[in-house]
């Protein structure tokens, strides 16, 4: 049930997230993107508590599939909406910084995706070294693009206050 | 009726067996689902030329086509309910020649893997049930290199060993216990049964089923070779078994190929 309540209270901030219809710079765009980020650092914590239980043997393979499943509609839902609120930049808005944060917050969500995706395969076929392995390897790519996302936040923020 | 997914399939006597003991079959239900069915049998009658392996699929076969055209959509809702009790109404069927006359039919019994593939909210999925050493594989592209994977463990003797660390993966292949059977149809009244629930399934894919005279001759990261430098789906299924034959497995051999496009 509270998983439940979460997923709606999720879909709702999505929805005002995504809704808006008028053209925006690139800059400003990227100033708007926190729910996407918060999105993602929630589902990136999630992915991360639940493979943690379950390389401890604390979660059976049964519930982390379930738990897989439900993590990838909401990641799905919510690049959906980031996806549209895209096509609201105004062309030829961006600079450097804000294109490089929108390309590492489109890539967080391509990765996170891919890595489910396999996550459900390897589970399935047993491969559990191979599955820890692009568990690693996932984090680390993650990493990257978030930081990337950050420092482009900083440099935008930055020529906000200082024009 | 054209199917939206490539298949194609082979099966072959092999060496050193008089009769083929391996049946294949695929049953399209509409353009977007398809069963694919792959059996090994044990013991086929040898005066009436009755074999379990064909038995066995066809029964599913007009099972689940039947069911299909009652309720598609209960049909796709549920896969995995419908394949369990299509596997254990066939089971009853193979057993009731064994209980009907124990000196003709004894051991009369197969490994069975089917694969249903179909459409759930513009995703394709794919349910396999698995009873005995057929098996089931997955070839998918993952960053820009092919690997496979095994979606199906074999029920055998020799393979609980594995699992308990008797054995290694590699001894496996030559351990004489990797022929008996620890589950199939036809040989215990509850069979166990593998079950592989809604698999995602992505563009390009490659599946894979094999009987035992295909997987034990070669190795997977080699049948994934073979099905890749394959230009179609029967010219993979011949390769397969043409290398299978270079190894002079003593066996039947089967093997049956979708690519998802």
């Amino acid at each position: 049930m509270k998983r439940k309540i979460l997923f709606y209270a999720f879909s709702v901030s999505l929805l005002f997230s995504g809704c808006s219809s008028k053209s925006i710079s690139g800059n400003d765009w990227l100033l708007e993107q926190s729910f996407s980020y918060s999105d993602l650092e929630q589902a990136s914590l999630s992915i991360s508590d639940l493979f943690s239980l379950y390389f401890v043997g604390a979660v059976d393979k049964k519930d982390i599939l379930n738990e897989l499943e439900l993590l990838t509609a909401q990641i799905s839902f919510s690049q959906e909406q980031y996806l549209e609120g895209i096509e609201a930049i105004s062309p030829s808005s961006h600079s450097y910084a804000s294109k490089s944060g929108e390309e590492a917050l489109t890539t967080s969500y391509e990765i996170t995706l891919d890595f489910l995706d396999n996550a459900e395969l390897l589970l399935k076929a047993g491969e559990q070294q191979q599955l820890m392995y692009e568990y690693l390897e996932w984090r680390e790519l993650l990493i990257t693009q978030i930081a990337t996302y950050c420092t482009a936040i900083d440099l935008v923020s930055e020529k906000e206050e200082n024009p | 009726m054209t199917s939206i997914y490539s298949y194609d399939g082979k099966s072959d006597i092999g060496y050193q067996k008089s009769i083929n003991e391996d049946f294949i079959d695929a049953v399209e239900l509409d353009e977007r689902t398809l069963l694919l069915f792959v059996a090994d049998g044990t013991n086929s009658d040898p005066d009436g030329g009755l074999q379990p392996a064909s038995i066995a699929i066809h029964e599913m076969g007009t099972m689940l086509k039947r069911i299909f055209e009652k309720s598609a959509s209960a049909f796709l809702m549920n896969p995995e309910l419908f394949l369990t009790e299509a596997f254990e109404f066939t089971n009853r069927i193979l057993m009731v020649f064994t209980a009907a006359n124990k000196d003709r039919f004894a051991g009369f019994g197969c490994s069975l893997a089917c694969c249903l593939i179909y459409q759930k909210e513009n995703q394709t999925c794919a349910t396999v049930v698995n009873a005995g050493n057929t098996r089931f594989y997955l070839i998918r592209l993952t960053k820009g290199t092919p690997a496979i994977h095994q979606l199906t463990t074999d029920h055998t003797r020799a393979s609980d060993m594995v699992l308990t660390g008797q054995i290694s993966e590699e001894e496996y292949y030559s351990h004489l216990d990797r022929l008996v059977l620890t589950s199939g149809l036809g040989i215990l009244p509850e069979p166990k049964l593998q079950i592989l629930d809604n698999l995602s399934i992505k563009k390009n894919d490659i599946l894979l089923m094999t009987t035992d005279g295909i997987h034990y001759a070669i190795r997977p990261e080699a049948l994934s070779d073979i099905v890749l430098q394959s230009g179609t789906c029967s010219d993979a299924a011949k390769s397969l078994i043409e290398a299978a034959k270079i190894e002079k497995y003593p066996d039947n051999m089967s093997a049956l190929i979708a690519y998802i496009p």
